[in-house]
């Protein structure tokens, strides 16, 4: 080891070596490409809310159904809107929807786990049994009603999504929990008389956080793919924002005009999805090196 | 009966009851006064108020749902608004349809994740492996019915081979019907296969790592020989589960692709329901694709007895 | 004497997170039809990895050099289907932990005929009544219920006597017993030691017995060979080792065993310091850091072996000479 320092070594290989986080972040390819498709999403978003390079809304109708060319990237669709516009738009619908069903089920889902792990007994019964019928129920079905309940709309879309997360985090920060509780550190400072409160702020949520991290990810992207089904069944994103998964409820009934229009708001679904899920699969690896070496 | 029987019981019947209830207090919320649905919205308001007491609309919501449920254990099915018919005679020619088709899927996912996963396992880390693991990662990226779409873009409207969508019914000749439900059971199987994929070339490996797997080794039994007779049964207890959670995904994901293929299913006759507000067929479909599930789930528990002889032993 | 296996030079580099670590170095024994070779050395020395790379079952990744002759076939250069049909029928192995070295979902006879199977090409009704034989023979109590059972209807001492069957169904000319009683109680350990004993002695099969505790080597080996981080570092036969250890890791480890009629005062010796990592091996002596007797040279000096005396050698730079020259 010592002797390999002493030669001179390129920055990249110097930031790749070792054990730290960052290391291991820079030699995990997945993680990277994960990152850069997650990055490009933000990006997309980010931009087109300054600057798009024509109105998503404008409509032309002598540029119906134009194929791409320097002007319009990708084309126009069935009201001569530029598409690389929309789907550029479309990105801070999808960040939305990631953000705050996230946020909802987190906030939520984390507290009651939290709650359940260091009240256990009852309220921990009452926690787990509640999320084992969540989970038990398929989440589009619970979507669907949801939404058909409070009316369709984006607003309600994200809510039924961030409802369904919330089982989903409650359990997961539960079990994660109950295994920092029986630590020694935990008796310690138990035994010091600190109360469970302070307990689960100071020692519980901080070592428990990494694996919510990465779980947040991972329902980020199930939230986007959510989100663009509802949408598709006509339940999410109203006309005229952009939304992926409208787009491509439209693109259905022009598919004998023009295929590509149901073309490119798939991919912009599924790049981000793999984009989120390999970044969660990563930083599982790089957190964990344990269970990265187990696959 | 067994403890282990009487308990999945239980459970089956608790969560059939949280439900219904979870079902009905949703369907509470839905706004739409139901007389006005079944009237037509020019019905006059004294009609409306009529019919309402008729139907027991105005009464208290406990004793409307302890109807609901007591005519459910009696076999009465209450008559759809839109269809005037029995919910019952609704779902059952759609159940038929529907089944099926989660069947096929679940078919293909099984066929496809353990060709993949036993193939990527066997080759583990290398550049097989790591190519289907690309892949695998894609197929769960995809939306389904994005994916559907694609397929009708691809077989029904470049090379015409199939239909872009429709079924012809089961008295068009088993084939015929089927060749009908195999985009959407292809649309719906490419996600669950991959994820199934991912988790039985996990399993696989994870148990390729036990101690007796180098006991049967150290026999002179091949690599290939132990894969297939001690790693795979092994391997498969943790993706039965997934199995059956991932059915429950399949039957729940009909209501997307049944509407991409306008395929008259219990997926697409729910969603269609909840437009038209038909609060009675909505709460049965429910419901009953609830049972499904948990009946699943309970079909998949003792499955395990039946892989694993130490379950035997204490619990059934 | 017969000699059924020899180890030539062998040499197991393992890939770990941290790099290839070799686990075993220049490592050579032979061993004689009917005879006990014991292995002995601390946790994490490489006593297994030896056993593995003999059976050719060493981790993925793992690289061998040096020769392993069976009745002077070399092993390690033949190909996995080739190894296949040596393993299980020629040589056999018994691993450290019996409580998951047997697939918890076929039943005792089916696991324990399948190497008769595979081998004798026997059918599922004859190797079901030799496997039956066999559970009797090492003493399995109620071997006609038992052999239908699955493990977790066995305790840990019967599982091992179902491995033992397990390795002995072939025959086969070298048993590798790879800590066969570490994870059992004391009382059961002798009783599993005997029969591992007479089973060799019976079929004159060599017996490799693997284990840390040199109490258990004593008893049981004619030839011994000391292991520290990876390297042989004494080695000769039973009487001559047992006479008088000639490494200071062997002395160590001697000293460190509870003597019988000891006073229950006298405090067990260790010794000091901790094993080193063996994927971060100083040049040198491998057991530098520990040594009463090291001095500047052993960091740089590996050992060689050297003669200590009548069929006994070890590695030491300042192996005691007037010992050295009784
Ligand atoms: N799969 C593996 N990959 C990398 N290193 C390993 C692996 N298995 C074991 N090692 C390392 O190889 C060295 C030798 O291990 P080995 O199992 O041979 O020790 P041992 O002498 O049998 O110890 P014990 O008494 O604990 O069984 C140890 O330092 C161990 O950490
Ligand atoms: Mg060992």
């Amino acid at each position: 080891m010592s002797m390999q320092q002493a030669q001179p070594a390129s920055l990249l290989s110097r930031l790749t070596r070792g054990n730290g986080f960052w290391a291991r972040a820079l030699r995990h390819r997945s993680f990277l490409a994960g990152g850069f498709l997650s990055l490009l999403l933000v990006l997309m978003a980010v931009v087109s809310a300054f600057w798009t390079p024509y109105d998503p809304t404008k409509m032309n109708f002598r540029l119906r159904f134009a194929p791409p060319s320097a002007e319009h990237w990708l084309g126009t669709d069935h009201f001569g809107r530029d598409l690389f516009s929309i789907i550029l738009t479309g990105a801070q619908n999808s960040i939305l929807v990631g953000v705050v069903s996230v946020a909802i089920g987190l906030s939520f889902g984390v507290a009651l786990g939290l709650l359940a792990s260091a009240r256990r007994g009852m309220t921990e019964e009452l926690v787990m049994r509640f999320s084992d019928f969540a989970f038990a129920f398929p989440a589009i079905l619970l979507a669907v009603m949801f939404v058909a309940a409070l009316g369709p709309g984006s607003a309600n879309a994200i809510l039924a999504i961030g409802v369904y997360n919330i089982p989903v985090f409650a359990r997961l920060s539960r079990g994660a929990a109950n295994a920092v509780w029986t630590r020694e550190y935990i008796l310690a400072a138990r035994t010091a008389g600190k109360g469970r409160l302070r307990i689960t702020i100071e020692h519980v949520l901080p070592n428990i956080l990494p694996v919510i991290i990465v779980q947040a990810t991972i329902q980020f992207a199930l939230a986007i793919l959510a989100e663009a089904a509802l949408s598709y069944l006509g339940l999410g994103a109203q006309p005229p924002a952009p939304s992926w998964g409208r787009m491509l409820s439209e693109a259905q009934t022009l598919i004998y005009k023009d295929p590509m229009l149901a073309v490119y708001p798939g991919l912009a679904i599924a790049l981000s999805v793999l984009g989120l899920n390999l970044l969660g699969d990563g930083l599982r690896d790089i957190i964990d090196p344990r269970l990265s070496r187990r696959r | 009966m067994s403890v282990f029987l009487f308990k999945r019981l239980l459970t089956f019947l608790v969560t059939l009851l949280a439900a219904s209830m979870l079902t009905f207090a949703a369907l509470e919320l839905l706004p739409g006064d139901p007389a006005l649905v079944i009237l037509g919205i020019d019905a006059s308001p004294d009609a409306v108020a009529a019919l309402s007491r008729e139907m027991g609309f105005d009464q208290p919501a406990w004793l409307r749902y302890a109807r609901w449920i007591g005519g459910l254990l009696q076999g009465e099915f209450a008559d759809s608004y839109t269809y005037k018919v029995p919910v019952w005679e609704l779902i059952r020619d759609r159940l038929i349809i529907t089944v099926p088709l989660a069947v096929f899927a679940m078919v293909l996912t099984t066929i496809f994740a353990f060709l993949l996963g036993i193939y990527a396992a066997s080759r583990h880390n290398r550049p097989g492996d790591v190519l289907v693991m690309g892949f695998s990662q894609l197929g769960i990226a995809v939306p389904n019915f994005w994916l559907a779409i694609l397929l009708i873009v691809l077989f029904a409207v470049k090379l015409g081979w199939f239909k872009s969508g429709g079924f012809p019914g089961w008295d068009a000749g088993f084939w015929e019907a089927l060749k009908a439900l195999l985009l959407p059971a292809i649309a719906l199987a490419t996600v669950q296969g991959a994820i199934l994929a991912r988790f039985t070339r996990s399993s696989l490996l994870e148990v390729m790592r036990e101690d007796f797997v180098r006991t049967a080794r150290a026999k002179g039994l091949s690599r290939r020989a132990v894969l297939w007779r001690h790693v795979l049964r092994n391997a498969l207890i943790p993706v039965v589960t997934i199995m059956g959670l991932q059915f429950a995904s399949l039957l729940a994901g009909t209501i997307v692709v049944e509407n991409v293929f306008a395929i008259p299913g219990l997926g697409r006759l729910i969603f269609q329901s909840i437009g038209n507000r038909d609060i009675v067929v909505v709460r049965d479909v429910v419901l009953m694709l609830a049972a499904l599930v948990v009946a699943i789930n309970f079909l998949v528990d003792l499955l395990y007895a039946v892989i694993d002889p130490r379950l035997k032993a204490h619990d059934i | 004497m017969e000699t059924v296996l020899e180890a030539d030079r062998l040499t197991v580099t393992l890939q770990t997170a941290a790099g290839p670590a070799r686990a075993v170095r220049d490592l050579s024994f032979s061993l004689q039809r009917g005879r006990c070779l014991g292995i002995v050395g601390e946790s994490g020395c490489g006593k297994s990895m030896t056993a593995l790379a003999i059976m050719g079952l060493l981790p993925e990744g793992a690289h061998t050099a040096g020769r392993v002759l069976l009745h002077g076939e070399d092993l390690l250069a033949l190909d996995d289907a080739r190894m296949c049909a040596i393993r299980g029928d020629r040589i056999a192995m018994i691993f450290q932990e019996p409580m998951t070295s047997l697939n918890p979902l076929h039943r005792i006879g089916d696991q324990v005929g399948e190497a008769l199977r595979l081998h004798k090409r026997m059918g599922r009704r004859e190797a079901w009544e030799k496997a039956l034989f066999l559970l009797e023979r090492v003493g399995i109590p109620d071997p006609h219920r038992r052999i239908g059972q699955y493990p977790h209807q066995l305790s840990g001492g019967q599982r091992q006597r179902v491995m033992i069957a397990m390795a002995l169904a072939n025959e086969p000319d070298v048993l590798i017993a790879d800590e066969p009683t570490t994870a059992l109680d004391v009382t059961i350990q002798r009783q599993i030691l005997d029969l591992i004993q007479d089973l060799a002695a019976e079929t004159g099969m060599g017996l490799i017995l693997i284990s840390h505790d040199l109490g258990v080597i004593a008893e049981n080996a004619d030839d011994v060979l000391v292991m520290y981080g990876g390297m042989v570092v004494e080695q000769g036969s039973s009487e001559a080792i047992f006479r008088r250890f000639a490494h200071p890791y062997a002395q160590g480890l001697f000293a460190a065993i509870p003597k019988l009629g000891a006073g229950r005062d006298t405090r067990l010796r260790t010794i000091p310091g901790t094993v080193p990592d063996i994927a971060d091996l100083p040049p040198g002596c491998p057991f530098q850091n520990r040594c009463p007797r090291a001095e500047a040279v052993c960091a740089v000096t590996v050992p060689p072996m050297e003669r200590v005396g009548e069929g006994h050698r070890a590695a030491c730079l300042f192996l005691d000479k007037a010992e050295a020259g009784a």
